[in-house]
């Protein structure tokens, strides 16, 4: 019995093919970029801690999130990064194509790294990074013990 | 499909820009929705740590391609107490059909996303035939 495969589906022009190529690319490309090429993050968001002199500086990746959405608390020892990424306002009557954005709710808690002046933790968010500035409290400022 | 298309695939990537990131370069791969209306299609990327100015999109034969460089998070005497960022740029390569109009293209980054609009020719635009 003979079967006839049809590979090229008859169908009106669309954009279904417009990331095939990309796709492929993965396919042929991705093995020898190994993980590197994916973004596998366990916890959201994905965080660095930088240790200074005086200050500890945490940075969160958090694109698409803005300012009035996030909530930073600091409580027993602990900071806790929280807030929602809103899902943007897609256009009237669009298709989607690919969805690999994530949005909805986020929270992530961390040690805090020293004792830290509270009142003077400063936060920004700049260009979809979150930095949260912990300024050491003075008994955790390393200082010279003069020898009697 | 993929077996069908790697001849094409393998030809279409020499054709792209000799700036493509090694594999030492700690690029990532920036997460992106796509999506399309009567118009146009909208690809929206994430691409957090980047300046508008470092961003570089091209339209060459087909080929979008997006390109971002990321400056460094921390000073140079910085202690690293916990390290999960390593991403030093972003790189991703679409493949546009036709009916797309390759010299009008708009694009727009903000809170860390950006957003690229490409705008279809007439000839793709959906449209009603009239009965006469």
């Amino acid at each position: 019995m003979i079967v006839r495969v049809q590979r090229y589906p008859v169908a009106p022009p669309s954009f279904a093919s417009f990331l095939d190529f990309e796709r492929d690319a993965d396919d042929l490309f991705g093995d020898f970029l190994g993980a590197q090429a994916l973004p596998v993050r366990r916890q959201y968001p994905a965080l660095d801690v930088a240790g200074y002199e005086n200050e500890s500086v945490v940075v969160a990746e958090i694109p698409g999130v803005r300012k009035e959405d996030v909530k930073i608390s600091v409580q027993d020892g602990m900071l806790t990064i929280s807030g929602e990424r809103k899902e943007p306002a897609a256009p009237e009557e669009s298709t989607w194509l690919r969805n690999e954005i994530r949005t909805g709710e986020f929270s992530r808690t961390m040690e805090l790294p020293h004792e830290v002046d509270v009142n003077a933790i400063e936060a920004e968010i700049t260009n979809g990074v979150l930095r949260i500035v912990l300024p050491k409290a003075a008994e955790a400022r390393s200082r010279e013990i003069p020898v009697k | 499909m993929a077996r069908n298309t790697d001849v094409a695939v393998i030809q279409r990537s020499n054709t792209l820009p000799m700036a493509r990131p090694g594999a030492h370069d700690n690029f990532i791969v920036p997460p992106a929705d796509v999506h399309e209306t009567a118009g146009a299609v909208i690809v929206m990327l994430d691409m957090p740590g980047v300046s508008k100015d470092s961003i570089n999109v091209t339209m060459e034969k087909g080929t979008l391609t997006v390109r971002a460089s990321v400056e460094p998070y921390h000073r140079p005497n910085a202690t690293m107490l916990f390290h999960e960022l390593r991403n030093r740029g972003y790189y991703r390569v679409f493949n546009i059909g036709t009916g797309v109009d390759r010299t009008n293209v708009a694009a727009q980054f903000e809170f860390g996303v950006l957003t690229i609009k490409l705008f279809k020719t007439d000839e793709l635009k959906s449209r009603e035939i009239k009965i006469h």
